[in-house]
């Protein structure tokens, strides 16, 4: 068990890893784009729209890495102010309606991904991408979203019953 | 009790361009009161356009106002519309270029009524060019419709969105671009592009009206035949109407001093005829069976 | 009535703590199911959003986050301060001024304000706690000019707003230069009032004196090479070289050049500057997520055109019901932050805006302003974290909503005169 976490984690900070190269790469491509432009007379088609594509991949590589570092923003001003049970209690259902969430988007991202790759459909646009190869990742995100609030899921009951008493920290 | 259709255009409601929409929308819903009942809740903000083939599949929307470019990579042969030499008349022949058409799209699950603009295609530039020669080297804008047009003339395609475009001209980004005749004036987009190719290509416009095939067949043959009746009606009277749009808008561009440049006959055969194989050779990859069908059937 | 249940359910959502992104892919769920025709709505879903974040216009967003992000980690953002420390002779409030003039600088170079306070919190603080600054002129002003980073170029919540509202991001970047001077003059203003009123609030003390040419020098180092960034971002799209997203690029790149020029090759600074970026640019983006089918679902609904309607057969004057979208957006500001309160809002406002004949851009300058708000009322403002963590150790929560209060006044009296005079924000995109 302990093993499966640490390498969930591997995979996790390996995509976040990824994410930051997108990054980089987005700046290079779109400054040099205008470089080559402007002094050299040689636009890059591709550059728009792979970079687009790219700020859907650094999303969603992202968000479950996001999530457990407790980035994604909430409006806290009530929790704030109840009792740890409570807190804990409402920590449980925002987890469950995240599991929901993310398993909605795994499924269907997988449906519509697999679906696009079968029939074979590319952007109508100049780079004619493969639009499977772009939405791949919100499934791929989304699962490990799915893993990441099942943990925090665990995490939450695990903190609701040591605030009931029922359980030794 | 009527059946409740909804319909989405890729342009907004209220576009000039969309004005004939109304008028096909209304007679549709006048006309088959009992069984339709189309309701056009909006353009791409409620569906984006590029979206809006696979909503219609999906029957999350019953009816769809789409230039085939947007859905071409479900059924690559939809390009070959804007290459139609063929009045919308001559089209509906039967066993021609509709009927053929029609039997493509049902392929992916859609049914292809009609079309409900007509407007042909003008390359601008912002300086005076003599000869096909000179165009060579010239930064267009586009959006992914003309780039192999414009890469055959040896022209450069830029990338720029709707919304940049009218920056990126008036900055020097793009020297030119290539729209239809309505729009641009009114977007300030001539504002520093005074000089049009006066050769229009691509004179069948793509954007069609489409309709789930599921729900089409669901309809009585006597809805089907009169929504066909109606639309068949529509057509030259939208040409006609446009016709007369485009009239105005020549006068408005004599009156702003935008200059008409031609060629040499020679030269203007030459690029009005590297528009049409730019396309071909591009259906001739993507669908190589089809394309002699294709040929004869859109009159090339 | 559906728009009543989107928003309870929503409300609910947030008050239970579920990130604000999952709340709204929750909702844009149900929404989908329910309008779209069940599974194919979902697979609908899916589509939007990749439409909503593969966007061209967002792009500029991580860019300008790096770009504070770098400037603030490599420690040159705090040189420029030190710089800057040099030309201010012995004025009132001097260190608090001090705060305003760096926040400015400042938000020149970085688009998000977390970066801005941060910077300023972490470099002044503890040289006011030294000089026996009180927690009004020493947390106040860094709350107040730390969010200029919104207000002037770069801005990543001005490009979020433009892309919400499909206004012109250059136009909206442009639009917001001058406000964001103005609040900058009236935060100025009110400290050097204040402190002549009230001189214990602020303690002068013995400033050195360095020579001219120390300041020239100084300048020429850290200051002037700061332009280029200035020009590679405002110039750039000014002179239409670049178009805003570019701009944003060679921007964020001509930070990392500088960085290197001044100190190498710095492996650590880069890296946690990249990964700070990465969490706002997620932060949001996931937000982003559901913004496309949420706004599709309140028009497919038919809630929004209900609404332009009712906006629009009320008789009242517009400015009115303009100014009570204000109020709203201001009351939203106290318990929510920016991003969120513009998804929810921006898909019903802007086609009320459009029907009452409004330029848009003049709008969304105004709500931006009130945004900028947002990130400052108490009791939930990202900014106001952010000052926590950096402020002294013996600093409440009610210190800092204390201190914050005026500068938000100054905010308000910007906001109306941004109102009155259309032209502060509109002027400058005229030229463009
Ligand atoms: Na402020
Ligand atoms: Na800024």
């Amino acid at each position: 068990m302990k093993k499966l976490l640490e390498s969930f984690d591997r995979i996790m900070n390996i995509m976040m890893f990824l994410a930051g190269i997108i990054l980089i790469f987005i700046m290079l491509s779109v400054g040099l784009e205008v470089v080559l432009r402007t002094f050299f007379n040689r636009p890059q088609i591709w550059v728009t729209e792979i970079t687009e594509v790219m700020l859907l991949y650094i999303t969603f590589l992202g968000s479950a890495w996001l999530l457990r570092e407790g980035g994604h923003v909430k409006v806290d001003i009530i929790l704030n102010h109840l009792k740890p049970k409570t807190i804990a209690f409402l920590g449980i259902i925002s987890s469950i309606i995240g599991i929901f969430v993310s398993i909605t988007l795994t499924i269907f991202g997988f449906s519509v991904t697999l679906d696009y790759l079968h029939r074979g459909i590319y952007t109508p646009t100049a780079m004619e991408i493969p639009v499977s190869a772009i939405i791949v990742v919100i499934p791929i995100g989304s699962l490990m979203l799915f893993f990441q609030f099942i943990r925090r899921t665990g995490k939450f009951i695990v903190g609701f019953f040591i605030e009931s008493g029922k359980l030794k920290p | 009790k009527p059946k409740t259709m909804k319909a989405v255009s890729f342009l907004p409601k209220d576009h000039p361009l969309c004005k004939m929409i109304h008028v096909w929308v209304d007679r549709v819903n006048n006309q088959c009161k009992d069984a339709v009942k189309i309701d056009w809740v909006g353009g791409g903000e409620v569906i984006p356009g590029f979206d809006q083939a696979e909503a219609l599949r999906n029957n999350t929307v019953q009816v769809i106002f789409n230039p085939t470019a947007y859905y071409a990579p479900l059924a690559p042969e939809v390009n070959a519309f804007t290459l139609s030499k063929l009045s919308m008349a001559e089209e509906r022949k039967p066993g021609g270029f509709y009927d053929f058409m029609v039997e493509r799209h049902k392929k992916i699950g859609i049914m292809y009524i009609g079309t409900w603009l007509y407007d042909p295609f003008y390359l601008r530039v912002n300086k005076p060019v003599k000869t096909l020669e000179d165009l060579k080297g010239i930064k267009m804008r586009t959006s992914a419709l003309y780039d192999r047009f414009m890469k055959k003339l040896g022209m450069i395609p830029v990338t720029v969105k709707f919304g940049e475009t009218f920056t990126a001209l008036e900055r020097g980004l793009v020297q030119g671009f290539g729209f239809a005749t309505l729009g641009p004036r009114d977007w300030g987009w001539l504002k520093n592009c005074k000089y049009i190719i006066d050769i229009p290509f691509y004179t069948r416009q793509n954007v069609l009206i489409l309709m789930n095939l599921d729900v089409w067949n669901g309809l009585d043959k006597k809805v089907q035949d009169k929504i066909m009746g109606i639309t068949i009606k529509f057509e030259p009277e939208m040409e006609a109407f446009f016709k007369k749009q485009i009239k105005e808008e020549w006068k408005k561009y004599d009156e702003i001093g935008i200059k008409r440049i031609t060629f040499t006959d020679a030269e203007n055969k030459k690029y009005y005829d590297a528009a049409y194989e730019a396309e071909w050779e591009d259906l001739s990859k993507k669908v190589p069976d089809l394309v002699p069908t294709l040929k004869k059937l859109t009159g090339n | 009535m559906t728009l009543v249940l989107i928003f309870i359910c929503l409300m609910f959502l947030f008050v239970i703590g579920v990130p604000v992104a999952f709340s709204f892919l929750f909702i844009n769920i149900i929404g989908v199911y329910v309008f779209w025709g069940g599974e194919a709505g979902l697979t609908q879903l899916i589509r939007s959003i990749y439409r909503s974040v593969a966007t061209f216009a967002l792009l500029p967003v991580p860019l300008f986050i790096l770009m504070g992000e770098i400037m603030f980690r490599s420690g040159l953002a705090p040189k420029m301060m030190d710089t800057l420390d040099k030309w201010l002779g012995r004025i009132p409030g001097r260190l608090s001024m001090l705060a305003i003039g760096g926040g400015t600088l400042f938000s020149t170079l970085s688009g998000s304000a977390m970066a801005g306070c941060a910077m300023l919190g972490s470099v002044l603080v503890p040289e006011m706690e030294k000089r026996g600054y009180k927690k009004q002129m020493s947390i106040g002003p860094i709350l107040g000019s730390g969010g200029l980073a919104i207000m002037i170029p770069p801005s990543a919540l001005g490009v979020l707003l433009a892309s919400l509202s499909r206004i012109s991001v250059g136009g909206m970047l442009v639009a917001i230069i001058i406000p964001g001077i103005i609040m900058a003059l009236l935060y100025a203003a009110y400290i050097v009032i204040r402190c002549l009123l009230q001189p214990e609030l602020a303690p002068s003390y013995e400033v050195s004196r360095p020579s001219f040419s120390e300041k020239i020098f100084l300048t020429c180092k850290y200051v002037l090479p700061l332009s280029t960034i200035v020009f590679l971002v405002i110039g750039l799209m000014f002179l239409g070289i670049a178009t805003p997203t570019e701009s944003a690029a060679l921007g964020a790149l001509g930070c990392f050049v500088l960085v290197f020029i001044y100190k190498g090759w710095d492996w650590e600074a880069m890296t946690s500057s990249i990964s700070h970026t990465l969490k706002i640019t997620v932060m949001m983006f996931m937000i982003m997520t559901g913004a496309m089918a949420f706004s599709q679902i309140l028009a497919f609904s038919g809630a929004s055109s209900g609404l332009v309607k009712l906006a629009g057969s009320l008789d009242m004057h517009p400015m009115f019901i303009l100014i009570f979208m204000q109020i709203i957006l201001l009351f939203m500001g106290v318990f929510m932050e920016p991003l969120t309160i513009m998804m929810v809002t921006l898909p019903v406002y802007m086609p009320i805006i459009k029907a009452l004949g409004f330029d848009p851009i003049w709008f969304g300058t105004i709500m931006l302003i009130n945004m900028e708000m947002a990130t400052t009322t108490p009791p939930f403002g990202l900014v106001l974290f952010v000052m926590k963590g950096v402020a002294p150790p013996d600093t409440t929560m009610g210190d800092i909503y204390k201190a914050g209060l005026p500068f938000l006044v100054c905010d308000g009296i910007a906001m109306g005169l941004v109102m009155a005079f259309p032209w502060l924000a509109l002027y400058l995109p005229s030229l463009m």
